[in-house]
């Protein structure tokens, strides 16, 4: 009796450890492989697309459809020739019946471009207007992303694409 | 002379610990996981005016087109414009299935397709791959770049 009263005014404390180094362990060796497998890639940006409705698909459109498409009041045309994958030579029209403007740079482009967009949008920052690019089949993707990019700059949001005389003529 | 008590010294590891689970969920949320349909080895092109990416509802279409002219779409290729013209009709109909089953219809031509590039590939095979996008019907056309300045 007397030893159990001993044990009751005296009762043996034991420490709550944690045991962390396990934990630490893991931990380490899941930084590891995330700095080992971390390759930051470049950010991707949309350029978004505003094409007309193909005159096929336009067909068996809907009236108000047909409406919308036709419905472009004027549109720019920027021209990009090229011989061997790059750009070798830089236009732009306005109207349908001027006479193309040719550009010796992207630079002397843009700026044009920005003089149109400033008309077109009437102080607006956003030009209504869509801006069209007729390419050749022969230039790369990278150039003409130089141009849509020149175009977006200028203040043109609504860029699509026009078929040159080859690739209306390869129509399926 | 006496003794003191005997002290346990031992470092204290919460602060070390707070850190590297702070890195560790860093490079966890940094970390790129591989989308199934993009096709990470492409080059893309880089511009300065493109807009951040939209997180959109549905899963866009993203069509890969490599260097030589070869698309790419959900890790299948195709080396003929009729052979991703007749993919994407496939995709068109089982959009307008999914449409009309959560009678929404109309919402098959929302659907986004994606052109991803390469920088090196040439426009004449990228110009034919917008026609046939437009001939089916989809509206939503979008090309990608890297993102700069």
């Amino acid at each position: 009796m007397s030893h159990q009263k001993k044990q009751k005014k005296k009762p043996h404390q034991q420490d709550v450890e944690l045991p962390i180094t396990p934990m630490l362990d893991m931990t380490f060796q899941l930084m590891a492989f995330f700095i080992a497998t971390y390759h930051p890639a470049p950010t991707e940006g949309q350029i978004a697309m505003a094409l007309p409705l193909d005159k096929q698909t336009s067909k068996s459109a809907t009236p108000t459809e047909q409406n919308e498409d036709l419905d472009v009041k004027s549109s720019v045309l920027v021209i990009v020739r090229s011989e061997s994958g790059g750009i070798s030579g830089l236009a732009m029209r306005r109207d349908q019946t001027n006479e193309p403007i040719n550009y010796d740079s992207l630079k002397d482009l843009e700026d044009a471009l920005k003089k149109v967009a400033q008309q077109e949008g009437k102080g607006k920052e956003v030009v209504d207007t869509t801006l069209k690019i007729s390419a050749d089949n022969r230039l790369k993707y990278v150039h003409l992303v130089e141009v849509m990019d020149a175009c977006l700059r200028a203040g043109f949001t609504k860029l699509g694409f026009e078929a040159n005389e080859a690739q209306a003529a390869n129509r399926p | 002379m006496s003794h003191g008590s005997v002290e346990k010294n031992e470092p204290n590891l919460t602060p070390l610990l707070d850190v590297v689970l702070q890195l560790v969920m860093f490079f966890m949320i940094s970390a790129n996981f591989v989308m199934e349909q993009v096709n990470q080895e492409l080059q893309l092109p880089v511009a300065t005016a493109a807009k951040p990416t939209e997180k959109t509802d549905t899963d866009p279409i993203i069509l890969n087109v490599l260097k030589d002219g070869t698309v790419e779409i959900a890790r299948v290729q195709y080396k003929t414009v009729g052979a991703v013209e007749s993919a994407l009709r496939d995709e068109m109909r089982i959009a307008r299935e999914l449409a009309r089953q959560a009678n929404r219809p109309g919402d098959e031509l929302r659907k986004k397709v994606v052109i991803r590039a390469d920088r090196n590939a040439d426009f004449g095979q990228i110009f034919p791959l917008l026609r046939v996008v437009r001939t089916i019907g989809f509206t939503e056309i979008q090309l990608r770049a890297y993102r700069s300045g």
